[in-house]
């Protein structure tokens, strides 16, 4: 390859998870913090727990992940809505009995896909701004809930197959974390070496090459939106798996951390690229930093401020968005115009 | 001028065409199926209550609407209102030094908050959605802490000053009007005019010699002056200090604003289209209300205004002309 | 007044490593309306930015009005006196006319407050020569092109400038709108303002102006002052092209068959091509002449199925495809190599990888899951045959010369053996030695029967590798040259005889 060196594969993978590595860097350093303040932190038993409790915001952060890639201000912010909505249908049907699994997960899935592509209609072929679609969405879903159970809470529960696979675990690894990992596995599967996936990434760092080299960017941003919905919906059923019973707000206090889970994971909120190991570091970040900070008793006022500026600090980082000014700051507090 | 292309059109736009039209309209329906379920709508008495009621939600569109023109977006207004009302539940006391002094401190804070987030998204480029989010968790955590449970005292004034009345002619009223001036103030000026260029093409205002930076940082101060008011009004109406009393409002905000026929991307629309848009969901949830449906359709039939009213506004504008370049 | 509003000596300037002005002059002498011309590439518009100080001089001497000036921003410029009219409009979509003509620049009342009064009044007035008809308190983002750019113009003007710079400023107009222009502009002379007028056309040019400086290879080829000289159009095509106007040597090899691989008849898109037609044969290299922006572009993203055309047929190998879409134009074997690589062509964060196999996930073929060891080999097989020069094939394609991204480019689509090949200026800002090893590839691709329609903003390259050149000048095709013994001046020639025959009588021209 002309006059070229190669480059060795530590150097390969370095650049491609540089921003993942860091982030697992400093999942280890809370955990460390925390072993340091209160004993039982950094146990391996605790970690697991803390892992398992992260997979769930995981699955919703994949959800919000590929949407994200898929660019053009792409953000749904309906995952908890459809998460709920998939908890409370998938409850109904199963109806305590694990003989209608294959049904609840099929309904589950076909509801979610649904609600994904209305968000996607919308979008891609209608152009109104994902953000307020998905936010308006997530309120005629949980809407839709709220009449369905006429504002009573919903009493259903989880089947005994679903609680083993959310809370059960073998060989004392919770079941959730093997569920995590495959899907991890799946997504670097899907997202780096199908077609599907490359495709994704092009749509989302250069609308128009993708286009001029042949893939129908609305069509396909269209099913995106559908892939979310319906990885939110299951994600819902799992959740109906963990906490036993389905409940109306069950997804809605996952929504906001699942696009903080996808930032701090370095992902750009701009699209085009970025990938799922990204997103489980930033999860496990999040959940590893709540966490801690309960331990540290700072209360709920505490968690929510040092959580803020974590946030803050780390969009500082990585975040930072292109503008006109250049952002320098030319003098004079009332002044408008420029030097 | 032979065989020129020339594009027709006026300038002083007939009613028809105005910002205010789609926004106006929606509002009006509103008001008429509300007179039809609920009859004594205009009664003075009414009136007042209603006005009292969503002045908070109309002083807090206007502020996100601002902050809206000038193509940013806050999702902390909502926990920005529950801090300011924790301080002034925190600060008051009987005397009347010790309400001053909360008020004054209280806006010190909207203003502050409105300073960070501006000066993040200006001026550090942070995206505005994440931005604001990550600092409404830190103004949450504030309020908690000023205010761990709901409760405090506010000083007896501040709700009988809010419920001063001259017939339906009500204070909140006042307090809406006069804010609203404030802003038509700002638009006689420089800074008015550039919030709206600024909003509309950023790059083409900066080569115009406008320090974009600069005016986007004044629209979040402007639009947090705002979120004071709202904050005062409804300390007034609960008499207390509540944490969590901001939450529904910051999506209802931005609900407002698109309603209000306000473009999401800016530079588009007018502020009190964002108060007529606070108006109608306010309303929209009396309907409810007095229609007997069941209170359980609130959220339902919300988000599907915001989905007919957004897809309405979009369909109305075409075509879209974002870029001037080339 | 001092003789010479601007003087500009031995500038130069580089950016990165290619040098854009290389002891170039600009003497503009005061109160008049200076021409300013050269073909692509040639560094006018680089001296034009250097004046209204968008970019600053690496050395040499600027002096304004007589006096040693340096400007750091436009801004400061336009303070000064100095104001250009970019071809990137500085408008506002939502603020009206008016409102746009003072942006930055507002008048004010008492206590600051915007004397929008005043402001519109001004604004009626300037607006009255150039471009009466609009309404000022009209939204700009409703006007049509041609009217942004006669506002913008008048926003420069507001700031009262004493020397004007347009950058082709009558590409977007029409031919009434240019008179009103000129007429603007021999009302500044008369008041003793001076302006620059940058254009590729010559009959305007040599229209309005009444001195000319040319422009050539980074440097100044010579002045002509017309109203000493007279207008002498041979000596401005000679002093563009240049004194050796050598015989470039037709191809030395000939079409080998007649069978048609493309064919477009009486293709119109928009308002910038009007009926064109033409055919390229198997292994035939034909090739599209003429200055930037006369439709080549739009014919090309249309062929690629990306804009699509009010009228016109187009047959692949004798058959007629519906190019609604990129991938219809695909499927029928043709291939983009687009204009803009780093807009248009590339995925500038990615790997040079994943760049290179972009194109196979559209293809119906190629399998869900991609096998990345066989696409590994044959990627880096691509890179090896073109000569890729990078750090390893999942480098980054952003990180590379643009010689090398263009070649990234263009081995997205050789595995998909196009039928037809569209080069949209594919040597732009390409080192000589990538430049000639892309147009070897291209060559070769014709050796297998594929044809190429290339359209290169310098005319050499033309030259040396089509069997076949159609000058194209404002959207229509007005000649064919078979290139035997062709020359330069030839196709210079051609494109000003048809300008001259398009700017005939205006009633005789059927507007748009």
């Amino acid at each position: 390859m002309g006059a070229t060196r190669i480059d060795t594969p530590g150097r390969l993978l370095w650049r491609e998870h540089s921003k993942a590595l860091a982030s697992f860097g400093i999942v280890a350093l809370l955990i460390a913090v925390g072993g340091a303040i209160s004993s039982g932190f950094a146990s391996s038993g605790h970690i697991l727990m803390l892992v398992k409790t992260g997979a769930f915001l995981g699955f919703l952060s994949l959800a919000q992940l590929i949407v994200i890639v898929s660019g053009n201000g792409g953000i749904d912010l309906s995952v908890g809505a459809v998460a709920s909505v998939g908890a409370v249908v998938g409850a109904a049907v199963l109806h305590g009995n694990d003989g209608n699994i294959a049904a609840s997960v099929a309904v589950v899935a076909a509801l979610g896909l649904a609600i994904g592509l209305a968000n996607g209609l919308m979008v891609s072929f209608l152009g109104l701004p994902p953000l307020i679609v998905t936010l308006a969405m997530a309120s005629v879903v949980n809407g839709s809930i709220y009449i369905y159970s006429k504002g009573l809470a919903v009493s259903a529960t989880s089947s005994p197959f679903l609680k083993l696979v959310s809370n059960g675990t073998a060989l004392g690894i919770p079941n959730a974390i093997l569920v995590w990992v495959g899907v991890t596995a799946l997504c670097g599967l899907v997202l780096k070496y199908t077609k599907t996936g490359i495709k994704l990434y092009g749509v989302g760092a250069n609308e128009t090459a993708a286009t001029l080299k042949g893939v129908k960017v609305p069509l396909f941003r269209f099913w995106v939106y559908g892939v979310s919905g319906l990885v939110s919906a299951i994600s819902g059923l799992l959740l109906l798996g963990y906490i036993g019973t389905a409940f109306l707000d069950i997804g809605s206090r996952y929504v906001l951390p699942s696009v903080a889970a996808v930032t701090i994971g370095g992902v750009s909120i701009q699209g085009g690229s970025g990938g799922y190991l990204q997103v489980v570091a930033g999860t496990l970040v999040l959940t590893v930093l709540g966490a801690l900070l309960v331990s540290l008793q700072t209360g709920e006022a505490g968690r929510q401020i040092v959580l803020g500026l974590v946030l803050l600090l780390l969009l500082a980082i990585y975040g930072r968005q292109h503008s006109a000014n250049r952002g320098r700051f030319l003098g004079g507090l009332f002044r408008t115009r420029r030097a | 001028m032979k065989g020129a292309r020339v594009s027709r059109g006026k300038g002083r736009v007939p009613i028809r065409d105005s910002a205010l039209f789609l926004p106006l309209l929606i509002f009006v329906l509103i008001v008429v199926v509300n007179a039809l379920v609920q009859p004594g709508l205009f009664r003075p008495r009414i009136v007042r209550s209603n006005t009292a009621s969503f002045a908070p939600l109309i002083l807090v569109a206007a502020g996100q609407a601002i902050i809206v023109l000038s193509g940013s977006l806050d999702l902390s207004v909502g926990a920005g209102m529950s801090l300011i009302n924790c301080v002034f539940s925190a600060m008051m006391h009987e005397s009347a030094t010790s309400s001053a002094l909360a008020l004054l401190v209280g806006l010190a804070a909207a203003l502050g908050m409105g300073l960070v987030n501006g000066l993040a998204v200006a001026y550090l480029r942070l995206p505005s959605l994440i931005a604001t989010f990550a600092s409404s968790a830190i103004w949450f955590g504030i309020a908690l802490l000023l205010r761990p449970q709901p409760g405090g005292f506010v000083t007896p004034w501040v709700s009988s000053f809010y419920y001063l009345s001259v017939g339906p002619v009500a204070l909140p009223l006042l307090i809406l009007a006069v804010g609203l001036l404030g802003w038509h103030l700002v638009k006689r000026r420089r800074l008015g005019r550039y919030i709206y260029a600024v909003g509309s093409n950023e790059e083409a205002a900066y080569d115009s010699g406008v320090d974009a930076s600069r005016v986007k940082l004044w629209a979040y101060v402007l639009g947090w002056a705002f979120v004071f008011l709202a904050a005062f009004a409804v300390t007034a109406q609960m008499s207390s200090g509540d944490a969590y009393m901001g939450n529904p409002f910051t999506l209802n905000s931005v609900a407002a604003v698109v309603v209000g026929g306000i473009s999401l991307a800016g530079g588009k629309g007018k502020v009190l289209g964002a108060m007529l848009g606070a108006a109608t969901l306010s309303l929209v949830i009396n309907v409810i209300y007095y229609a007997n449906v069941p209170s359980v359709y609130q959220e339902f039939v919300k988000g599907s205004i915001i989905i007919v009213a957004l897809t309405l506004t979009i369909l109305y504008r075409r075509p879209s002309r974002r870029a001037v370049g080339g | 007044m001092a003789e010479y509003i601007l003087e500009l000596r031995g500038i130069e300037k580089r950016f990165g490593g290619v040098v854009a002005l290389d002891r170039a002059e600009l003497l503009c002498p005061a109160g008049r309306i200076v021409g300013l011309i050269g073909a692509n590439g040639s560094g006018k518009s680089t001296i034009s930015r250097i004046i209204n100080s968008t970019h600053q001089l690496d050395a040499g001497e600027f002096l304004y009005q007589g006096k040693k000036a340096r400007f750091h921003s436009p801004m400061e410029a336009a303070r000064a006196g100095i104001s250009m009219v970019y071809q990137n409009l500085s408008l506002v979509p939502d603020l009206s006319v008016w409102e746009n003509i003072w942006l930055g620049n507002e008048p004010l009342a008492r206590g600051g407050f915007l004397d929008d009064g005043a402001a519109r009044d001004r604004a009626l007035e300037l607006t009255k020569q150039l471009c009466g008809w609009i309404d000022i308190d009209r939204e700009v983002g409703t006007l049509l092109p041609a009217e942004r750019q006669l506002v913008e113009i008048v926003k420069c003007l507001a700031r009262n400038p004493k020397l004007l710079i347009l950058d082709e400023p009558t590409a977007p107009l029409e031919r009434s709108h240019v008179e009103l222009l000129f007429s603007l502009l021999k009302t500044r002379k008369s008041q003793g303002d001076s302006t620059i007028f940058i254009s590729h056309r010559m009959p305007e040019v040599t229209e309005i102006c009444d001195y000319l400086v040319v422009f050539r290879n980074g440097r100044t080829a010579g002045t002509i002052d017309f109203e000493r000289e007279g207008k002498d159009e041979r000596k401005i095509i000679e002093l563009m092209t240049g004194e050796a106007a050598e015989v470039r040597g037709a191809r030395e090899r000939s079409v080998s068959s007649a069978r048609k691989v493309l064919e477009v008849q009486g293709l119109s898109v928009g308002p910038k091509l009007r009926d064109v037609s033409l055919t390229v044969h198997a292994g035939e290299i034909v090739g599209l002449a003429g200055l930037h922006g006369q439709g080549q572009e739009e014919l090309m993203l249309s062929l690629a199925g990306f804009t699509r055309a009010e009228r016109g047929r187009v047959l692949v190998d004798g058959r007629a495809c519906r190019l609604r879409h990129p991938a219809d134009a695909i499927r029928a074997g043709m291939a983009l190599v687009p204009g803009d690589r780093h807009r248009q062509g590339l995925f500038l964060s990615h790997t040079i990888y994943m760049n290179a196999i972009y194109c196979r996930t559209g293809l119906a073929d190629t399998p869900w899951i991609m096998n990345r060891n066989s696409l590994k080999e044959a990627v880096q097989k691509l890179c090896g045959d073109l000569r890729v020069k990078a750090s390893s094939i999942f480098a980054p394609v952003g990180e590379l010369s643009g010689g090398n991204q263009q070649k990234v480019v263009v081995a997205n689509w050789l595995p998909l053996e196009p039928k037809v090949l569209l080069l949209d200026d594919p040597a732009k800002g390409v080192d000589v030695k990538a430049k000639a090893e892309l147009y070897g590839l291209v060559e070769k691709l014709t050796e297998k029967g594929a044809g190429i329609l290339l359209y290169a903003s310098d005319n050499d390259e033309l030259l040396r590798i089509c069997d076949r050149i159609l000058v194209i000048y404002e959207g229509s095709v007005v000649g064919e040259l078979l290139n035997e013994g062709l020359n330069e001046r030839d196709i210079v020639d051609a494109s000003v005889r048809s300008a001259r025959a398009a700017d005939a009588p205006a009633h005789e021209r059927v507007e748009g």
